[in-house]
């Protein structure tokens, strides 16, 4: 076994990922993302119902990075918000890993929920 | 007062930590959503405060979390150190063949002294604070008294006997960020205790007795150990005979 993968704890051990943490992995699939683009991006896919605020997020971000699933990408300006200079994360493959994983978990449940007619269709 | 002040107010209730790492940033974030949203309505400031409400208390608990694992550890380890104290001294009372009355009351100090640490131990598993304390300033007022009457205790002993305490009771007094500090040096200390044993040479049950001031060369006795009271005269080998005789002839051998 090699020393990176010794070290390096598996994807289901993360798992069951708490809601808010897996719509933050979620919204770092695509691009490094500042806060708040982080928080209007969850805001907007899941039409307002998960709402985070900054507390949650830095909070959720902080345990993210301690875990090393997500990682700063360095600091710039966001050219649509001013010239203030905001820390960007993306995830690491791990985070990735991990997304994926929670992803699948989540499948399975729906699945189950589609065969007991519970979604997918109305109930006569 | 202006909503961002007001914003800064609610940020003292999360770690000091936590704030210094994201406090800029949230701030940043505060901005926007004043400029995306209404900030005079009272939904506004509800979602804030709810959010701090909600993520506050949280990060403070996993901050408690990791000191109280530190400090049962930091606990752990003064038990063990107190019954090496014990076994220590006890080793050496069996090992010295006179026991002058100094000998006697300094053994008795290392005794009592390292029996405290062991109290001190226990009593902050049980997260005692105010008992391990006084155990612990007991602690090191017999090992200052032992040291001085008779310098018997070796640097291994000494260092235990003096440094843990005091780290100790740094840790116990300063509930901030120095407890953290204090009980992760204690945890050094005790986990550097086996490399110092090995370093010297010594088998653990024997850590007192053969790393102690009584078996060394006359001449690497510090000055201060070096008095008429203290030093007796050196056998053929230059070695100071404090103990028994066959100890001495046991590292003569060596």
């Amino acid at each position: 076994m090699s020393r990176s993968s010794r070290q390096q704890p598996s994807p289901e051990s993360f798992l069951p990922v708490p809601p808010a943490t897996f719509h933050i992995l979620l919204a770092l699939v695509d691009a490094d993302l500042h806060g708040y683009a982080i928080m209007q991006d969850v805001a907007q896919r899941s039409e307002g119902a998960v709402r985070l605020g900054p507390g949650t997020l830095y909070g959720a971000l902080k345990r993210l990075l301690e875990a090393r699933l997500v990682e700063e990408s360095g600091e710039r300006a966001d050219p649509e918000r001013g010239d203030e200079r905001r820390r960007y994360y993306r995830l690491t493959p791990l985070g990735l890993a991990v997304a994926r994983a929670e992803a699948r978990r989540l499948e399975l449940i729906l699945r189950a929920a589609r065969r007991k007619k519970l979604i997918g269709e109305r109930p006569a | 007062m202006s909503a961002e002040r007001v914003y800064r107010l609610l940020l003292r209730a999360y770690p000091p930590a936590f704030r210094a790492e994201y406090e800029r940033e949230m701030v940043l974030i505060f901005r926007d959503q004043c400029r995306d949203g209404d900030v005079r309505t009272l939904g506004f400031w509800v979602r804030v405060v709810w959010d701090v409400m909600r993520s506050a208390p949280a990060l403070r608990a996993e901050r408690t979390r990791t000191v109280e694992v530190i400090m049962k550890v930091a606990a752990v380890l003064t038990v063990l150190l107190g019954a090496f104290g014990i076994l220590g001294a006890i080793n050496e009372w069996g090992a010295a063949s006179q026991h002058a009355g100094a000998y006697v009351l300094a053994i008795v100090l290392g005794v009592v002294a390292s029996l405290l640490l062991l109290g001190a131990g226990v009593t902050m598993l049980f997260q005692k604070r105010h008992a391990a304390r006084y155990a612990l300033v007991a602690s090191l007022v017999c090992f200052v008294a032992a040291r001085l009457i008779f310098p018997w205790m070796s640097i291994l002993l000494q260092l235990i006997g003096f440094v843990l305490p005091v780290g100790l009771l740094i840790a116990l007094y300063w509930p901030r960020k120095s407890s953290t500090l204090g009980a992760a040096s204690i945890v050094l200390v005790g986990l550097a205790f086996p490399q110092l044993c090995r370093a010297q040479a010594l088998p653990l049950g024997r850590w007192t007795a053969s790393a102690g001031p009584m078996d060394r060369p006359a001449s690497a006795l510090p000055l201060i150990a070096r008095t008429a009271a203290h030093v007796p005269p050196l056998d053929g080998s230059g070695v100071a005979r404090y103990g028994s005789p066959g100890r001495a002839s046991h590292r003569q051998e060596r």
